[in-house]
């Protein structure tokens, strides 16, 4: 059996604040298989970014993280600063989905874009040239040689998201982590970018988990799709079961709220309440369970992930009963 | 960024002259004139002023500078001769042209101000990076409680009790006069100290907010060090902060000369200016205060060239993001 490149299991997030402690993520498992794609879903304050921010260790000092991250083979937790600053941009890359504000507005592009090779001493700065501007002809920047020695505020949002890409890639990581990596663009560079992200993984082999809000972008990039409610995984599926097969009420629900171009006109449907809250006090029984149509008493025990089928998880009573019976 | 330029230069002459108005009628509304108190004085001990001003020669100062003429004529007088260099006679050395007795002093002053301003900038990078790596910290608190007492503190305090210390007790530094390196040592401590809490401050705080900014992820996620992240690329950008407070603080420090310059006994610019203020030594007066205003402004230019220079979207297109 082929060990996972990446592997965390029963993560927490807590972050200590003058006015209270708040539950960011808590208990999440996923796997992550060697070149493979995972996709992590969910709305906003769902811990989806913070989960992958706590793999990376890149949260701030006042984040108590718990659990277990194997990287191959490696507990990341449990590295020192040196060790996992050896990690990062070497064997993980990120990244992120703003990038005209990930990127230092006052270095050009190429000093930003080698500092990966650099840091971790994998080549000589004129080596180090030659190979991004030959990477950044090839993920489709014309006139590379010149665009070299740009400032970012010369480069547009796709092109910087591009070069993003690069600079990841550059030190050919096993795994990328893709934070939201087509949010801040239009929707025809969205396709070109997500496009060249797969382009890339076929050519490089790696593994790369997609985070993002887009369950159509999910649907179409990734392999398995884990579903995060609450700081909690709530559903983990192979993404093309995600239009047929969904579970849990609250994945219906957002399926059922995206917007269709074909048939008649009509008021969207969408989940009624509000997400929970990461405050301290949090519901001892199911953490969808305010805002379901279908609950019913044993709601009021927190159900754990029930396996639906082979690599179908779901963490809901309802659909975890209509399979067994 | 010529245009910029050319529009910059432009607001400095309106700014010099309103400078040189404002200087004119300060100066005419303080009572007394130079012939008063020498007359004053010279009552008292003819043979003690060795400046002896005649009746004769002051007629001519009269005739020189338009001192009967109506306002505007003097005014232009004195800007008109600080422009083309023949500043003519002061009151007080009518022997010694002005320009030579600026050519004397001025260096000094313009020394002693660079050398604290410099080592005022110096000290307070190095304080306001060790704060700010050190968030929050006894380090971070510690740095700035002695910064702030520099600021309270003002520089003729400080330039007390370091002659004391130093000169006095310890003997290791002259405190009067002005005859070597080792005299420059205590007073440009004196100037620089006041500077380091204002200036220290503001570069932790500048540092503190860089390093909070997205891009700086972005570093660490590549596999930067607090050492990539400070020196690779927090502090050039927290630096562009902090050179704007070095022009006004070069403007203070001008005015921080004055009490320096005298405690000290160092001849210069400073040092000429406060005896000719005193004296009502009006073209004196005049020339010092205009060489200052260019002075300071020209330092602003610098200022905001170089921040353009740090600044690629200021140097490429000529507007910042």
């Amino acid at each position: 059996m082929d060990h996972p490149v990446l592997h965390v299991r029963d993560l927490h997030v807590q972050f200590v604040t003058d006015t209270g402690t708040v539950n960011a993520v808590n208990g999440v498992n996923l796997q992550v298989k060697r070149g493979s794609t995972v996709g992590i879903v969910g709305e906003s304050g769902s811990g989806k970014s913070t989960t992958m921010m706590a793999v990376m260790r890149l949260l701030s000092t006042g984040a108590r993280i718990g659990g277990q991250v194997d990287f191959l083979g490696e507990n990341l937790l449990s590295l020192s600063k040196k060790q996992m600053r050896k990690i990062r941009g070497h064997r993980i890359s990120m990244i992120f989905q703003n990038p005209s504000t990930y990127l230092n507005p006052t270095k050009t592009i190429g000093k930003q874009m080698i500092e990966p090779l650099l840091y971790h001493h994998l080549a000589s700065p004129a080596e180090a040239r030659r190979r991004a501007v030959q990477l950044l002809g090839d993920i489709g920047i014309s006139n590379p040689e010149k665009r070299f020695d740009n400032y970012p505020f010369e480069f547009s949002g796709g092109m910087l998201q591009r070069m993003m890409i690069g600079m990841a890639l550059l030190s050919r990581p096993h795994l990328l982590i893709a934070d939201e990596p087509t949010t801040a663009l239009d929707v025809t560079v969205q396709a070109e970018i997500l496009w060249l992200l797969k382009k890339l993984q076929q050519e490089t082999g790696m593994a790369m988990v997609l985070v993002t809000h887009d369950l159509a972008v999910a649907a179409q990039v990734c392999d398995e799709i884990y579903v995060m409610y609450g700081g909690e995984m709530v559903e983990h599926l192979p993404s093309e079961m995600l239009l047929k097969s969904q579970a849990h009420p609250y994945l219906q629900g957002l399926i059922q709220s995206i917007p269709k171009l074909s048939g008649e006109k009509g008021r969207l449907p969408y989940i009624p309440g509000q997400p929970l809250g990461a405050s301290a006090n949090r519901p001892t029984g199911c953490i969808f369970a305010d805002r379901c149509a279908y609950r019913f008493e044993r709601c009021a025990e927190r159900p754990p992930l029930l396996q639906l089928g082979e690599r179908h998880e779901v963490a809901c009573w309802k659909a975890g009963a209509e399979v067994s019976v | 960024m010529l245009k910029y330029v050319v529009r910059r230069v432009l607001y400095m002459v309106i700014a010099f002259l309103a400078v040189s108005l404002v200087t004119y009628f300060l100066m005419k509304a303080a009572p007394g004139s130079f012939l008063a108190f020498n007359q004053f004085l010279g009552g008292i001990t003819a043979a003690s002023i060795n400046l002896g001003v005649t009746q004769q020669l002051m007629q001519e100062l009269v005739k020189e500078y338009h001192l009967n003429s109506p306002w505007y004529v003097q005014w232009w007088s004195y800007v008109w001769n600080f422009l083309s260099l023949h500043m003519g006679a002061s009151f007080e050395y009518p022997n010694t042209p002005t320009l030579s007795l600026i050519r004397q002093t001025f260096p000094i002053s313009v020394g002693l101000a660079l050398m604290s301003i410099t080592v005022a900038t110096v000290l307070s990078i190095i304080a306001g990076v060790v704060a700010a790596v050190r968030e929050n910290t006894w380090v971070d608190r510690g740095t700035m409680l002695v910064a702030i007492l520099g600021t309270a503190i003002p520089a003729y305090v400080i330039a007390v009790f370091l002659m004391l210390v130093f000169g006095v007790w310890l003997h290791w530094l002259p405190v009067l006069g002005f005859k070597g390196i080792q005299y420059y040592v205590l007073p440009v401590l004196s100037l620089a100290l006041p500077m380091i809490g204002s200036m220290g401050r503001y570069m932790r705080n500048s540092l503190m907010e860089t390093l909070h900014s997205e891009y700086i992820v972005t570093v660490y996620a590549k596999g930067g060090s607090l050492k990539n992240v400070v020196f690779g690329h927090g502090l050039r950008n927290s630096l562009l902060p902090l050179i704007t407070v070095v022009g006004p603080q070069l403007a203070s420090l001008m005015m921080g000369t004055v009490f320096i310059e005298n405690m000290f006994g160092i001849p210069g610019m400073a040092h000429l200016f406060t005896t000719a203020a005193s004296m009502r030594d009006y073209p004196l007066i005049m020339d010092s205060t205009l060489l200052y205003a260019l002075v300071i402004m020209g330092m602003n230019l610098i200022v905001d060239l170089v921040y353009g220079f740090l600044d690629p979207r200021i140097r490429k297109t000529g507007y910042a993001g």
